[in-house]
């Protein structure tokens, strides 16, 4: 709930603020052309583009001497989102995207909500996971997110299709 | 798996990657072309990657 909650919430506002601009047409087709060009960079292990997003990670002056659920309002909160902090894998731009390209206000707040509880859910069932085991070493933990992001990439491309040929319908 | 010496184990992932990749827009296409176009297919897409993003992010070093 504390990662859930934000999640939803702050993916909503930004249903509800995308889902007001004139530009679902424009971010379908962009979608398209992102899952394209990210899905193959990440499928092929291109270093470059680089998927867009913010460098910053959560101090640890944030945490230190805070309570435990202060602690966890904080993590969820941020982490939930995911929109302030890093993020390697290019899947998240293309959640943008979709969210604009709802098609309509109530669409793109419905979707908005879908895609932040789903974010926030599978962050703390990661944490859950975490805690659960033991730390990896940092190789091993590079090399998983190597995995990942090939897999990233797949599933981006899966979407660009979608997205293809929905384009196709509204367009056409 | 064995494959013939003539062919280098990053070249057989290779062409799996560049399978997984055909496959996974063909995937996509077929889902929506399937549904006849429903805006439904991108949102049950957008809701796994989305849960996707959130539990590799894990993982991030």
């Amino acid at each position: 709930m504390a990662y859930s909650v934000p999640g939803a919430a702050a993916w909503a506002l930004a249903g509800l603020i995308l889902g007001a601009l004139p530009i679902a047409h424009a971010a379908l087709v962009t979608a398209a052309l992102y899952g394209c060009a990210y899905g193959v960079a990440e499928v092929c292990g291109l270093r470059w583009p680089a998927a867009p997003g913010r460098r910053w990670q959560v101090p640890q002056d944030l945490l230190i001497g805070a309570s435990g659920t202060r602690r966890l309002l904080v993590w969820g909160a941020i982490l939930g989102p995911g929109f302030l902090t890093r993020n390697p894998y290019a899947s998240f731009g293309m959640l943008v995207l979709l969210t604009a390209s709802a098609g309509s206000l109530r669409a793109a707040i419905v979707v908005g909500a879908i895609i932040g509880a789903a974010h926030a859910s599978g962050r703390a069932a990661a944490l859950l996971r975490d805690s659960a085991t033991p730390q990896l070493e940092p190789f091993a933990l590079l090399l998983r997110s190597l995995r990942w992001r090939a897999f990233d990439g797949i599933a981006l491309l899966a979407v660009a299709g979608a997205a293809i040929v929905t384009a196709g319908y509204w367009l056409g | 798996m064995r494959w013939p010496a003539s062919v280098s184990r990053p070249a057989v992932t290779a062409s799996w990657l560049a399978l997984a990749a055909l496959a996974a827009v063909s995937a996509g296409m077929a889902a929506v072309w399937l549904s006849a176009g429903s805006t439904g297919v991108l949102a049950g897409l957008a809701a796994a990657l989305a849960a996707g993003n959130g539990y590799a992010k894990a993982y991030s070093p």
